[in-house]
């Protein structure tokens, strides 16, 4: 089926960057464009360049001997000079032959003081490794680490680009078991700093993609791990607390105090809500089906679910739980360009603006991403600007 | 080494060219690709996108077709989609992939157009080029197809068609809007406008134009075509400015006396093409002529880097106001050596113009912002001009109109 891409919401993205390093992006011009793009409007111009090859390059596969020059001259013109080179390569990569670990072994024996990995950008092998490439992108973020001596308290958040609102209770609870300081990849600053990662003693899989590093982090680093995506189901975070404190010897926690405020805060917002229909976007939560199995366990309406054909996120489990309890939901990919005309229903609550979008509907609640959304204090947040939403556009705010 | 680019971003492709030309046609553009050049096109290099729905599609590509060379699930998608929409034409757009494994777009635009009665085109663009070959393919492809011979009695007097106007060099604020509404102020008809607010009318009714009025170097390149195929005469100029524009309609005017002209002209230029007899170009007078707010003089020999026509322009209308200035074009994109003055500059790599900018020669820089990231820009002085084909999105609100340009000389 053919794709539609709907027009992209300005957002604020976080570029992950292990200090030091610099980007080499090989390939044609026209691959590399919103690389850019990208890192210019997110402050990383800098740290990427570009090595275009020709159409000659290709025929003779001389391309592959352009990239030592063309680090030596990166060496040379960039100050301080990187020590670490990620090797960025597209989709006619996989169609080249590229001897990767020939490559990697001639750079590292030219360049002795340089470390340096392949990142493939290949949308075009999709089908098979979607997940896997989104994984080994972040692999490449933590294969830098040394092992450390010792560990201490810290806790290393992988896969996320946001840091947990302030007033989120897993920073309270972390606190209360000693655990910190936090360390995230996009607030190092110096390499030092990304060297402390290694330190830690627990990493938090906050996002899929994180998988891959995560196994790394035990196999590489001795850091034990746990997968603690967003989930707007209060049994499910409750459960996540209560195993995140049993691998850091802790108590059960007690968490009826937060709990009942949620539960509060949700009850009021499905009466407040009443009937109005719920449209749930892939783009707002990562995993829309549970986000929806979720709300429809709460008691909200919940009449459509966006999604697309390659979820960030595994979300089988729940999306076959919603298919079988709630069959009058639509289930709508949201690349069909014939959406575009199709759709109308102004009167649902969008969560997502590409669902509002689609549906034409101006009751949206802004979420990117889950960010921002995590625990017992993102369901409220949630119920919160959900409220404010639907009520934003009834006239009753 | 020539092909490392440490401070410019990677230029808008040749596929981006074409999807750009085509957008306005009701076409069903599938871009053959993994994803990722579809993305390039709608969000770097396409500020209509947000406010218009328009069908362009990407076919998601996948490894195993364009192994296999699976042309099959390609012409099934495209055909299946083409028959649910009202559409003029299809077509599709080559990428790196399917060039590298060696598809074949044209033959699969046959075998869409057998199967769905609708015109279809295939574009072997590979990505390897910039956008102006892009929307040159473009517009051979669209004429070759559509347009008709005109009788002389068809010709329509004080006609013009403009050619190569497209957001990938004058962005989308209004310079199309504003160029024809001057033209037709002074007299003229608007026949067409390629490629902003085009039909599939327009261009099958090109060749009732009286002359043409190439805005860029791809606009130049399909002006040729035109006067090749259908003797169409036509000027090389870019509007520059409110007084400047009084030049640009001396053009047409020529023009529409049969002469091809190439303004703005330097007229060393203009007299060696006389001399040479390989063109009828004629010179027309500086007159009084200025433009606003240009209060005084700029110092030192000035480098413009912008499409080739729309520095020639730029120059021209700088000449009027002082006519002792010194300046040189130079570009990354269509080249036209018969339009370019002595010092005048095709650039192949960002190390070309690095050296250009080391030269010592220039004491101004007239370009896109992104210019400003080159360490060595920073001795110069730097006249921003956004060239969307640039900077993409990351400038599309700086680009002037530029019927209203007003230079911070």
């Amino acid at each position: 089926m053919l794709s539609y891409y709907l027009p992209k919401p300005a957002k604020p993205h976080t570029v992950l960057r292990i200090p030091g390093s610099h980007t080499l992006f090989i390939g044609l011009s026209a691959c590399s464009r919103r690389h850019a793009f990208h890192e210019s409007m997110y402050g990383d111009r800098r740290n990427i360049s570009f090595l275009f090859i020709t159409e000659a390059d290709v025929i003779s596969g001389d391309y592959e001997n352009l990239i030592g020059d063309a680090v030596s001259e990166l060496l040379d013109v960039l100050h301080p000079a990187p020590h670490i080179f990620l090797l960025g390569v597209f989709c006619i990569d996989d169609f080249l032959g590229t001897d990767e670990e020939a490559l990697m072994a001639e750079l590292q024996l030219r360049f002795p003081g340089c470390h340096f990995a392949v990142e493939h950008i290949d949308p075009v092998s999709m089908e098979e490794n979607r997940q896997k490439s989104g994984m080994k992108k972040t692999r490449n973020m933590y294969r830098f680490l040394d092992p450390a001596d010792r560990h201490d308290q810290g806790i290393n958040f992988l896969g996320n680009f946001v840091s947990l609102d302030p007033e989120c209770e897993f920073l309270q609870l972390l606190e209360q078991w000693g655990a910190g300081p936090v360390r995230e990849l996009f607030h190092c600053e110096t390499y030092e700093d990304y060297q402390a990662m290694a330190k830690s003693r627990l990493a938090v899989g906050m996002r899929h993609v994180s998988d891959d590093v995560m196994h790394c982090m035990t196999d590489d680093l001795d850091i034990p791990y746990y997968y603690f995506p967003t989930s707007y189901d209060m049994d499910i975070v409750a459960e996540g607390y209560r195993k995140l404190a049993g691998l850091l010897d802790q108590p059960e926690p007690d968490l009826g105090h937060f709990m009942q405020e949620t539960a509060k805060e949700v009850e009021q917002t499905v009466k407040e809500l009443g009937s109005t229909p719920l449209a749930i976007d892939c783009s707002a939560f990562l995993m829309p089906f549970q986000g929806a199995a979720a709300l429809l366990k709460y008691g909200f309406q919940v009449r459509y679910i966006f999604y697309k054909p390659f979820m960030a996120e595994p979300d089988e489990r729940a999306e076959q739980w919603v298919k079988q309890h709630y069959p009058h939901i639509q289930f709508l990919r949201k690349d069909r360009y014939d959406h575009m005309d199709t759709l109308c229903d102004p009167e649902c609550l969008a969560i997502g603006v590409d669902a509002a979008r689609l549906l034409k509907t101006e009751k949206v609640a802004d979420i990117w991403h889950d960010e921002g959304y995590f625990g017992f204090h993102g369901i409220r947040r949630l119920m919160c600007l959900l409220r404010e939403s639907g009520m934003k556009q009834d006239g009753r705010k | 080494m020539a092909k490392l680019c440490i401070y410019l971003p990677p230029f808008a492709s040749d596929y981006t060219g074409v999807c750009s030309s085509l957008f306005d046609l009701n076409c069903l553009t599938a871009i053959n690709d993994g994803s990722c050049c579809t993305a390039h096109y709608v969000y770097c290099d396409e500020p209509r996108w947000e406010e218009n729905v328009r069908p362009v599609l990407s076919t998601q590509l996948r490894t195993i077709d364009a192994v296999l060379g699976n042309d099959e699930k390609v012409i099934n998608a495209v055909s299946r989609a083409a028959e649910e929409m009202e559409l003029s034409m299809i077509a599709l757009i080559g990428t790196p992939v399917p060039a590298i494994t060696g598809m074949d777009m044209e033959g699969m635009a046959c075998e869409i157009e057998d199967r769905t009665g609708i015109c279809s085109f295939g574009f072997s663009t590979n990505g390897f080029d910039y956008y102006d070959r892009g929307i040159v393919s473009a517009g051979k492809a669209l004429i070759s197809r559509f347009t008709r011979k005109a009788d002389a009695s068809e010709i329509i007097p004080r006609s013009v068609n403009i050619l190569g106007m497209t957001p990938l060099d004058y962005g989308n604020v209004g310079t199309d809007i504003a160029l024809r509404k001057k033209l037709e102020e002074a007299g003229w008809t608007v026949n067409a406008c390629l490629f902003m607010g085009t039909t599939k009318e327009q261009i099958e009714n090109l060749a009732k134009a009286q002359v043409n009025l190439a805005v860029s170097a791809a606009g130049a390149e399909i002006g040729e075509y035109l006067k090749t195929h259908f003797g169409t005469p036509y000027a090389a100029a870019a509007p520059m400015g409110q007084t400047a524009f009084g030049e640009l309609l001396k053009a047409l005017d020529v023009c529409s006396r049969g002469s091809d002209v190439i303004l703005p002209n330097q007229y060393n230029l203009t007299e060696s093409l006389c001399q040479s007899g390989c063109r009828k170009a004629e010179r027309f007078g500086t007159g009084d002529m200025s433009i606003p707010v240009q209060t005084e003089q700029p110092e030192g020999r000035i480098l413009i880097i912008m499409d080739q026509i729309m520095g020639n322009s730029l120059r021209r209308a700088m000449e009027l106001k002082h006519p002792q200035i010194q300046a040189d074009t130079a570009g990354f994109f269509g080249w036209n050596p018969a339009f370019a003055g002595k010092h005048d500059v095709h650039l192949k790599s960002e190390r070309e113009l690095l050296d250009l900018l080391r030269s010592g020669r220039y004491q101004t820089v007239i370009g896109d912002p992104l210019l400003a990231d080159i360490p060595d820009m920073k001795k110069l002085r730097h006249i921003k001009l956004a060239h969307p084909a640039v900077s993409g999105q990351l400038h599309w609100k700086d680009v002037p109109n530029y019927l209203y340009l007003q230079w911070p000389l």
